[in-house]
């Protein structure tokens, strides 16, 4: 009995002692905002304060949501708001969502460079992801058997781009779904025949152009002016009101010089 | 000020979600409209949502975890209590008569999905097994019904002016008692296609293919050619026709035809009426004409409408499939019609509706399996009337009651050494009544 609470003892003060040295923020979701942005982030507030360490899982929008809900983040990424079914698991867990805006995105749509086509309408945007149209002659393109990559399911820009760009549509079921954006760029360089959307930080890879979308192509000016089709705003949720360091971090990441690092990696700032 | 402003907001969203959760999305486009000229700011704006989605998501609607590509979901049913006459004259100074009272029941509950990309689907659940009702009868010493499936289908609209539906679906022929028991679901495929000719004139065709009756196909390969158990088909063809002539006057007429494929050995085994459960799917190949004519008469709903069906092979009909070689066939065999006309409607409180139709149904006109079952009990060479009349007394409860009266409309059909009249599908009736009092509530 005395060895039991002498244990409990030694460990309460072990994790006190650890708990003031360092203190570690764990972030997940969205690969859109954990693949560049927020580790950039990250290591400019750890040079603000030291002993903090980061644990960062970049896995899409609905995991980080997810982690939020059975709290086992102090910060959830997300590309797409929460969805009714996800707030109602919060309310049945007794977390609360709060949704805070860091960042605006434009998702780009990506050929291959050495696809011919100028521009795409809304439409043939939505007809080429959905399956309506299957080759590239019927969009105005050079014949050819049209490849689509999207995101995975667990993505928020995969559902964000169903409602923005495909009425809510289900995607073609010829459609090869990859784990991240750079992977979409990576694929589509490589595939005269592809296609794919990717968030404005990645959209400048090798061997992909960007498709103007009824004229406008995603720029800072585009996305804040909200005259770019496919504009978005990224957000971080947390469990109400965030505390203690996350409460910081997302301080931090609205601050002057954090909105500064969202634009030098590619999104668009929120002010 | 814009504090302010964003409680309002916030206010103005929680009320619509108070009066009906459906309107969360109407809020979210008025967040949205008002983030747009800058009356708020973004994060604002996604606070406010984020509130009323909260909000949403504690209701019932909002607990419903509904897939994305589900785009309306219905979810429907009905009960109805019935103290019901039935009551039976037979043949042979009165050795088949009959009479009861009893109380009955029905519950009916379904969904309808409506899916992304034109697809739609549906199921319904019934408290029977029989093919033409869902009633069961109180007085089992409180015993349980079971639940069965009634529909379960799935529909394609590729174009405006095309239907593809499979599976057990509603009827989608245009169709009357006379022909098709209301109740009926049948199974198989359907092709219906519409086209608006103009404001005034609709055409449509109406393509089916029911799978009545499945057989082993290997008892198809023994047996004698008359014996083996074949698949038994019903293929329909049917051409409907609207043309509205006013706002209130519109008259449709669907010809059509339909056959039976199948031999002495596809026996179809309906369940109700318990009475024609052996009659074979064979000598069917029926032309019918049903129509209505629907006008105002002091100002209420009124339908005059009609059925006339014509068996070419009612004569086969009568002597292969119900064994009466030495009847001497007529016209009379091989048709039945009716004539109807309605008055009222009952779908919101306070309405009220009558209806009054005579029918004849020659042995050999239409198949007993499918006719109504209550007209005369599901027999044929029956003739008479059907009397109905009901009152919404909300919006959901309705009361019905529903009177049928018939007698023979041949007399004495029998072949040598036969009991006049007891073939299958007479069954030695004579004449029979039947009082319907419902009680029937819709959720």
């Amino acid at each position: 009995m005395k060895l039991k609470s002498l244990l409990a003892m030694v460990l309460a003060c072990a994790t006190a002692i650890g708990s003031v040295h360092a203190e570690k923020l764990v972030i997940k979701g969205s690969d859109t905002l954990g693949a560049k942005l927020v580790p950039q982030l990250a290591e400019q507030f750890k040079a603000a304060n030291p002993g903090t360490t980061f644990e960062i899982a970049a896995e899409g929008s609905t995991t980080g949501i997810a982690a939020i809900i059975d709290g086992t983040a102090d910060i959830g990424m997300s590309s797409r708001r929460a969805k009714s079914t996800e707030v109602s698991s919060a309310v049945a867990a007794g977390k609360n969502l709060k949704p805070i805006i860091v960042a605006y995105d434009g998702i780009a749509i990506l050929v291959s460079a050495n696809n011919p086509i100028k521009g795409l309408t809304k439409k043939q945007v939505e007809q080429i992801f959905t399956g309506d149209v299957t080759d590239w002659s019927a969009v105005g393109g050079k014949p050819g058997p049209i490849s689509i990559y999207t995101r995975n399911t667990s993505s928020g820009t995969y559902s964000d781009f169903k409602e923005l760009a495909m009425k809510k549509r289900d995607y073609a079921g010829s459609a090869q779904k990859l784990a991240g954006n750079e992977q979409i760029a990576s694929e589509v360089g490589k595939n005269a025949n592809g296609i794919g959307y990717v968030g404005l930080a990645y959209d400048k890879a090798a061997g992909t152009k960007v498709v103007p979308i009824e004229g406008a192509i995603p720029t800072v000016a585009s996305v804040q002016g909200k005259s770019y089709p496919y504009a978005r705003p990224t957000f971080y949720y947390t469990n109400g009101d965030a505390t203690g360091i996350a409460a910081k971090f997302v301080a931090f990441t609205l601050s002057p010089a954090g909105q500064k690092t969202v634009t030098s990696v590619g999104f668009v700032p929120i002010k | 000020m814009k504090s302010s402003l964003k409680k309002l907001i916030a206010l103005v969203g929680m009320t619509v979600l108070a009066v009906s959760s459906l309107h969360a999305q109407d809020s979210g486009a008025l967040v949205e409209a008002l983030v747009k000229k800058g009356v708020l700011t973004d994060q604002e704006g996604e606070e406010i949502r984020a509130d009323l989605t909260k909000e949403y998501a504690t209701t019932s609607a909002g607990k419903l975890n509904v897939s994305s590509h589900i785009t309306q979901l219905k979810l429907y049913g009905d009960g109805r209590l019935r103290y019901e006459y039935v009551g039976q004259e037979g043949q042979n100074n009165g050795q088949n008569n009959s009479h009861n009272w009893r109380a009955r029941y029905r519950i009916r509950v379904g969904a309808d999905y409506v899916f992304t990309d034109n697809f739609k689907a549906g199921f319904e659940l019934e408290s029977s097994t029989d093919n033409d009702s869902a009633n069961q009868s109180f007085g089992n010493g409180f015993g349980k019904s079971s639940i069965n499936v009634g529909l379960i289908y799935l529909q394609y609209k590729p174009w405006d002016f095309v239907t593809l539906t499979g599976g057990k679906m509603k009827n989608p022929l245009y169709t009357t008692d006379l022909v098709w028991d209301a109740d009926i679901n049948p199974e198989g495929a359907a092709e219906v296609f519409s086209w608006d000719i103009n404001d005034q004139f609709t055409i449509g065709v109406t393509a089916a293919q029911f799978n009545y009756t499945e057989n082993s196909d290997s008892a198809g390969l023994t047996g004698s050619s008359s014996s083996k158990m074949l698949d038994s088909w019903i293929y329909a063809g049917q051409l409907p026709m609207t043309y509205k002539f006013s706002k209130d006057i519109k008259a449709t007429f669907a010809p059509g035809f339909m056959t039976t494929t199948g031999n002495n050995g596809s026996t179809i085994v309906t369940g109700s009426p318990s009475i024609t459960n052996t009659v074979s799917a064979t000598n069917l190949n029926v032309i019918t004409a049903p129509g209505d004519v629907q006008f105002k008469l002091f100002n209420q709903k009124t339908k005059f409408y009609w059925d006339l069906a014509y068996n070419m092979s009612g004569e086969s009909r009568v002597h292969q499939t119900y064994g009466i070689v030495n009847q001497n066939n007529s016209l009379e065999d091989s048709v039945a019609w009716l004539v109807g006309l309605q008055v009222g409607d009952n779908k919101k409180k306070g309405d009220w509706l009558v209806g009054v139709d005579f029918r004849q149904t020659g042995l050999g006109a239409v198949d007993p399996n499918l006719a109504d079952s209550d007209f005369g009990n599901g027999n044929l060479n029956q003739q008479g009337v059907k009397i109905r009349t009901g009152y919404n007394f909300t919006d959901f409860l309705q009361g019905n009651i529903t009177y049928f009266n018939t007698w023979n409309y041949k007399e004495n059909i029998a072949t040598t050494g036969q009991t006049p009249n007891n073939v299958s599908g007479l069954n030695g009736v004579n004449a029979t009544s039947r009082l319907q009092l419902d009680v029937v509530w819709k959720f």
